[in-house]
């Protein structure tokens, strides 16, 4: 902005006042007066703050212009955004609660899985000798006992 | 805000995708051109198309392109897509049917019969 004469830089800083709220668009709208200004420089290198508004546009009006044009689609956005905004907050509480009901089955199907184990061992022998009792293929072939309940 | 100014404010997107219409064109030229066609009746600043301009983009109607001109100058070209093409035809249609009812309107006289 410091290539622009001093009439042109008043006049993007009155454009700048007059332009509501903040963010992506005003941003972007400020950049397009911003290279309308160096065009119109390049141009008419003595333009100044008038001829700058007869050509973009009166500040004052440009401002209304804008709040007029870009109200609805603002607010539309903002409401878009809202719903984005839900859905994503669903989305997170639905992956919570699955996690929890995955949780709680593990949990009970576990500790059911003690219960049936109780006074037990889990014991890892071969598997050939599957129909022999467990107690002789241990003492015979040697087996690991790997997990007593009545130990804990 | 005045009366024309009123009219105008309806009319700024359909004029634009008309222009688009016919040729890519960059903001300060459609300006130029609506004031010619105009005769001088309707002026739109290049600073007031812009919001327009982001709206038809936002809605997919136009795109825009960055050429550089010269050596510093760079242009944002405005170009009409073929649901900008769409979009025109129903706004003319639409156009000609409000202007016919308010033409009736502001036209009609005593002792006319409606149809």
């Amino acid at each position: 902005m410091n290539n622009l004469s001093t009439g042109l830089q008043e006049y993007y800083r009155a454009v700048e006042r007059e332009i509501p709220c903040s963010g992506k668009d005003k941003k972007r709208y400020l950049n397009d007066i911003l290279e309308s200004l160096y065009n119109l420089q390049s141009e008419q290198p003595s333009a100044g703050y008038d001829t700058a508004s007869d050509r973009i546009g009166d500040p004052e009006t440009l401002g209304e212009t804008y709040k007029e044009t870009m109200s609805a689609a603002s607010i539309r956005k903002k409401v878009i955004h809202g719903n984005n905004l839900k859905a994503l907050i669903v989305a997170i509480i639905g992956v919570i609660a699955i996690c929890v009901i995955v949780f709680v089955i593990t949990f009970i199907h576990d500790v059911r899985e003690r219960d049936n184990m109780r006074h037990g061992f889990i014991i890892t022998y071969p598997a050939q000798y599957l129909d022999e009792p467990w107690e002789d293929v241990i003492a015979r072939e040697g087996g690991k006992v790997i997990y007593d309940i009545d130990e804990e | 805000m005045g009366i024309r100014e009123n009219f105008k404010k309806g009319s700024v997107e359909m004029i634009i995708l008309r222009l688009l219409s016919e040729k890519d064109m960059y903001g300060y030229e459609m300006t130029q051109l609506i004031n010619e066609r105009s005769h001088g009746a309707i002026q739109v600043p290049e600073g007031s198309l812009y919001p327009t301009l982001y709206r038809l983009i936002d809605n997919s109607y136009i795109s825009d392109r960055r050429e550089r001109v010269g050596k510093r100058q760079t242009r944002v070209y405005y170009h009409i897509e073929p649901t900008g093409l769409e979009r025109l035809d129903e706004m003319r249609a639409e156009f000609a049917i409000f202007y016919d009812g308010l033409t009736g309107i502001m036209d009609y006289e005593e002792g006319e019969t409606s149809e």
